[in-house]
């Protein structure tokens, strides 16, 4: 997969890797092509969000054009994240889709006030992860319009 | 002194008493016999009474005695002069003695007379054995009195005895029951708070369980998907059967977690009670249905419906799992007809007694026998396999907790064949917020 050729980059971050897996396989299975890159932690995605640690290369560390956060993780939680990635001046315009396995209504509100541009429940079918996953790429890729950074 | 002796027993001039009988031997013998015998028979009382004086102390009129006995003395000397004079003429003598005698008879008369009443008021033996006797038969009486007397009183002592030991019993037994019923309700007390806990454990093991299993079985559902999706066209068909229905199965089980978490959180979340245009909430519900209520090319009638004060998000999911059963449980190849309705009614309020509105759901569809009218509110309680109808077994537990968080009940009208009324009855005031488990567990 070539990064550098594709148009747009998805950032996952999630302690699951399977659902990275599941996430990946959906993204794919959706028309164009985008680059998809996965980390395991709440750390881990600082680090690369920051070009620190071993993503200061920012060839293999593409910028991304949408994150999708999980919140439960060991260490630093999806919450830190949030609220590093929005109180950086550039990093906030960044979309940052919250995608967690979480119902809770105490959850979605933390998640919008902490700047979360979308929340969203991980569904149990892969039909369902498809068809969010087309929703996503069609509003934020197609719908919307960011800065280009 | 020789002429007082010459005087006393001069007896030349006179003749001797015998001579004045005649010297007849009968007559001296039996004045000599008689005198002597009354002599000698006065001397002895003397000595008698001056041993009854001797012997008994406690004898009264002591003096009357003596001088009694000194009188009957002087009487016998007396006597004795007399019978010396049958044959000397000792004149002189017995005149002296006979003076003495007069002299003492005279003190003791004296002394006797005076006494006399005093002797009369003294108690004759007879008398006295009477007294005595009587005074016997008093003590006796008496002291058959006292025995009576002590017999009562043991026996009242006993009865007194028994009656403080049977109060001391009672009262002991009342202590006891005081400290058994003390017991038992401090022991209440622990049940309930036990169960309270339990409850809340369970409830929160419920919600743990059905979140945390959810998330490996999203897993098994979506490899599954994976799997089916990208290996269909190379398994062979057994294997795409099996995939299936374990993915069938891993759905029904995702569903039947979802539903427990539902109820779970109707026992932990707070409630809100705000002005529930119900017209309006059936709306949104019919709208969501709508697509199955045509597909069975059913019937949805709503009548007039008031605003309830309600928590949203539960009254509505009440109505959407009553409005969703009202059309499954149908007859096959029938018309399934639901309406709903509702009434205002001063009393009733479930509790309080106070106003309630009454809704109900009514549908001709297959009905249920009464007899498992109560049943069904149970969570797990299904009348019908999975191959007839499809469901979890929770959603009318779901409907039965929404209505007493909201104090509310609900009740099931049906026989079978008959079509089915769940009658809900709502009070039309509730307090502004209720929180059903304060402060319970963070939402992981």
């Amino acid at each position: 997969m070539q990064a550098q050729a594709q148009k747009y980059s998805v950032l996952m971050v999630d302690d699951d890797p399977e659902d990275g897996v599941l996430v990946k396989k959906a993204i794919a299975s959706t028309g164009p092509k985008v680059d998809f890159q996965f980390v395991a932690s709440g750390a881990e995605v600082l680090d690369y969000l920051f070009t620190e640690g071993r993503f200061t290369d920012r060839s293999s560390a593409p910028r991304p054009n949408l994150i999708l956060l999980d919140l439960n993780m060991p260490g630093v939680d999806g919450f830190s994240v949030l609220k590093q990635i929005k109180s950086d001046m550039d990093l906030r315009r960044i979309p940052v889709v919250v995608l967690t396995t979480s119902e809770a209504e105490t959850d979605i509100v933390k998640s919008y006030d902490c700047g979360a541009n979308t929340f969203i429940t991980k569904p149990s079918s892969f039909s369902d992860m498809i068809e969010v996953m087309t929703s996503l790429k069609s509003y934020w890729f197609d719908a919307a319009r960011l800065p280009t950074a | 002194m020789l002429a007082i002796y010459e005087y006393l027993f001069g007896a030349a001039s006179f003749v001797p008493h015998g001579y004045c009988l005649a010297w007849r031997p009968d007559l001296i013998a039996i004045h000599a016999f008689s005198d002597g015998v009354i002599a000698l028979s006065y001397f002895s009382i003397p000595i008698a009474l001056i041993l009854l004086l001797n012997k008994r102390e406690d004898l009264a009129f002591k003096r009357t005695f003596g001088l009694f006995a000194l009188f009957i003395f002087s009487c016998g000397v007396t006597h004795l002069t007399a019978m010396i004079m049958l044959w000397e003429p000792y004149y002189g003598a017995q005149g002296m003695v006979k003076l003495a005698t007069a002299m003492i008879s005279v003190a003791t008369a004296i002394s006797l007379w005076p006494l006399l009443p005093k002797v009369l008021a003294l108690p004759g033996p007879g008398q006295l054995r009477k007294m005595n006797t009587q005074l016997a038969a008093e003590i006796a009486e008496k002291n058959a009195a006292q025995v009576n007397l002590h017999q009562a009183y043991q026996q009242v002592e006993a009865q007194v005895v028994e009656r403080t030991r049977e109060l001391q019993a009672l009262n002991q037994r009342l202590q006891d029951d005081v400290l058994r019923r003390s017991l038992l309700e401090e022991e209440l007390r622990e049940k309930a708070a036990q169960l309270i806990a339990t409850n809340a454990e369970l409830e929160r093991f419920a919600y743990i369980a059905s979140h945390d299993l959810q998330e490996p079985l999203r897993k098994i559902q979506a490899f599954g998907d994976l799997l089916k999706s990208e290996y269909e066209s190379v398994l062979p068909d057994e294997a795409v059967e099996y995939v299936r229905i374990m993915q069938n199965a891993a759905y029904r089980m995702n569903k039947q977690t979802k539903d427990i978490l539902t109820l779970s959180r109707l026992s932990w979340d707070s409630i809100q009670f705000d002005s529930l245009d119900l017209a309006e909430v059936v709306e949104e519900v019919a709208f969501d249905l709508k697509e199955r209520i045509e597909e069975a090319g059913g019937k949805l009638e709503v009548g007039p419906l008031p605003s309830i004060p309600g928590d949203r998000t539960q009254i509505r999911l009440l109505m959407q799992n009553l409005l969703v059963n009202a059309f499954k449980y149908r007859e096959p190849d029938s018309t399934p007809e639901v309406h709903v309705e509702a009434a205002l009614h001063d009393t009733g309020a479930p509790g309080t007694g106070g106003a309630c509105v009454e809704i109900s759901v009514r549908d001709n569809g297959i009905g249920f026998a009464q007899e498992d009218a109560e049943r069904i509110f149970s969570i797990f309680q299904r009348l019908h396999g999975r191959s007839e109808f499809d469901g979890t077994g929770i959603g009318l537990a779901i409907c039965k907790k929404i209505v007493e968080n909201h104090n509310g009940a609900i009740e099931a009208v049906s026989s079978l064949g008959k079509g089915a009324v769940f009658n809900i009855r709502l009070p039309t005031s509730q307090p502004e917020r209720r929180e059903i488990h304060a402060g319970t567990g963070t939402e992981v």
